[in-house]
């Protein structure tokens, strides 16, 4: 029977604020998982494509945690090109930001976003929410191979 | 005419080569015994003196001046809009009186059929005449204003909506830094600060977390004109169980309110969720609002008034409003309680405010002190759209029925 393996994750958010309250907010949650970190559309491309300062042969995240308002490259942007490339297409994206409005939901859908939360104004509320991310397969459960 | 010269002697200017004719006219305008002033010119710049000088009630221009033509001066004067001009005609020069009248001159008089009559009946005419185009003019000038001004202030609203709604949008996110990160600190702190340094740090949360909220209310404040929606035909009755059965269901468990809708209710022409936010607001006041130990009764009636509107009144049995407070309750952040008593942004009826009087309503309360209070509201049961229609085709009978009256 294989291990179960722990997902890496790829936080594309814009906000240095965001970014630590997100980072506190897991490891509160002890969630574990591989952490990357982007600060824009524009890198987290670089981070899928592995160009510029990304050049490493990262494997790829195995989800992806996305704000939608980023200055340059949207999060909408970003969601609609790696969906339209059949190597990235199936990493969960979940999207995370302080926008509620009924377009920005209905679009993230219509982009086949796996999951839309609203960033919470309460502390005790955004760990809780890491909690829920969490839900989205952060561990990869590999099944067992067929016994004879 | 008489009165105008009672208050002030008309001042006409007469220009014409002919010093015969010019005292030809000087007699009959003294013998009209009226206190016209008379001013003669022979002279281009004669004439361009006396225009200069101003204070012209009129100007007498002959066709045929020497240097520069009666034509010119026309001109000259009209775009100026100096004073009235009647052209003094030659015979057989009917042409270029025609064309004297097209570019402005008020009236003409050939000079061969000059009687004093036909000068001063023309004068009076002429006067009067000029006297209702300045009006006119004034007129279509102030509505050019008015509606400039108010296509400046449709722009200055719109600009000012969507900078209410960005600038709330963009304030929440360094509030919520600061909310969150402080309670960050409240927690690595904890232990290691003394009760002042405690205090101190929730205070600053606390502000936080009150200035989100107060963002977060005026973006629902502005999202009133800038998320709008199309009328549509909603039953208020539905509405209502709605809420009950959602939106204020905890409301109504903690408090052990009752709604009662009292009569069937009409229904309105509205944005959908904006009637829905109106009714959850006022409703919610009055479960809130309720005396100690009494649980809020809520009753709700409607009625169909004229002029397409419903007006509905939605009563509690609460603590009640004093008087000089009607007003304020529908303002801004106004609470008459203090935080710690009832919750609540402080903004609900201020947005009731504006949906009602963004359908064209109007909303008010009475109340008696520690018996309850009725809120009040009117709401279109028929859309703008279809109002319009109505009045054009009003407007068509009314027409039809006055071709009617002048054939008879």
């Amino acid at each position: 029977m294989e291990e179960l393996r722990p997902a890496t994750i790829l936080l594309v958010e814009d906000d240095p604020g965001d970014q630590k309250l997100i980072k506190v907010s897991l490891k509160s949650q002890k969630i574990a998982n591989e952490l990357y970190i982007v600060g824009s559309g524009e890198e987290a491309m670089d981070f899928l494509y592995h160009r510029g300062k990304h050049s490493a042969e990262t494997p790829l995240p195995d989800r992806i945690l996305l704000d939608l308002k980023m200055p340059g490259m949207g999060g909408k942007e970003f969601l609609r090109r790696i969906k339209q490339d059949e190597k990235m297409k199936k990493i969960q994206v979940v999207i995370l930001t302080s926008s509620d409005s009924e377009k920005d939901i209905l679009d993230s859908y219509n982009l086949q976003a796996s999951g839309y939360i609203k960033k919470p104004v309460e502390l005790g509320d955004f760990k809780r929410v890491m909690k829920e991310i969490e839900a989205y397969w952060f561990i990869i459960c590999k099944l067992p191979p067929k016994e004879e | 005419m008489e009165e105008e010269t009672k208050k002030r002697p008309v001042k006409i200017l007469v220009c014409d080569d002919d010093p015969a004719f010019r005292k030809l006219v000087q007699t009959y305008l003294r013998s009209a015994d009226m206190g016209f002033v008379l001013k003669e010119a022979g002279q281009k710049e004669e004439i361009q003196d006396a225009l200069d000088k101003g204070g012209i009630d009129l100007v007498l221009m002959d066709i045929l001046m020497p240097d520069k033509s009666g034509i010119e001066w026309l001109d000259e004067i009209v775009e100026k809009r100096i004073a009235p001009v009647v052209m003094l005609t030659g015979f057989g020069s009917e042409e270029i009186a025609v064309q004297s009248i097209r570019e402005g001159a008020i009236d003409y008089i050939p000079k061969d059929h000059l009687t004093k009559d036909r000068l001063l009946s023309t004068i009076k005419i002429t006067l009067e005449t000029w006297k209702r185009k300045r009006a006119e003019e004034e007129k279509r000038r102030l509505m050019e204003e008015l509606e400039e001004t108010n296509q400046k202030l449709e722009r200055s609203n719109r600009e000012l909506q969507d900078f209410a709604y960005i600038a709330s949008h963009d304030l929440r996110e360094p509030m919520r830094k600061i909310s969150a990160f402080g309670q960050l600190l409240q927690e690595s702190l904890k232990g290691k600060l003394d009760e002042d340094e405690q205090e101190n740090l929730a205070f600053m949360i606390d502000g936080a977390n009150r200035m989100q909220q107060m963002i977060d209310a005026l973006l629902t404040y502005s999202r009133v004109t800038t998320k709008a929606k199309p009328a549509k035909r909603v039953d208020l009755k539905e509405a209502i169980e709605d809420l009950k059965n959602v939106e204020l269901a905890a409301l109504l468990e903690e408090t052990e309110g009752t709604i009662r809708i009292q009569k069937p209710l009409p229904a309105v022409q509205a944005d959908p969720s904006q009637v829905h936010q109106l009714l959850q607001n006022v409703i919610a006041n009055g479960l809130k609002f309720h005396r100690d130990g009494i649980p809020p009764e809520i009753a709700v009636r409607g009625r169909q008034e004229k002029d397409n509107q419903v007006r509905v009144e939605v009563e509690d049995n609460g603590v009640g409003i004093e008087e000089a407070n009607y007003e304020k309750i529908f303002g801004m952040f106004q609470r008459l309680y203090s935080r710690e008593g009832y919750k609540g942004s402080g903004i609900g009826l201020a947005v009731c405010k504006k949906i009602v009087e963004r359908h064209g309503g109007t909303i008010g309360v009475n109340s008696t002190l520690g018996k309850g209070s009725m809120f009040w509201f009117t709401m279109p049961t028929i859309t703008n759209d279809e109002l319009r229609i109505t009045n054009y085709e009003l407007g068509g009978r009314m027409k039809r029925r006055n071709r009617l009256i002048i054939r008879n």
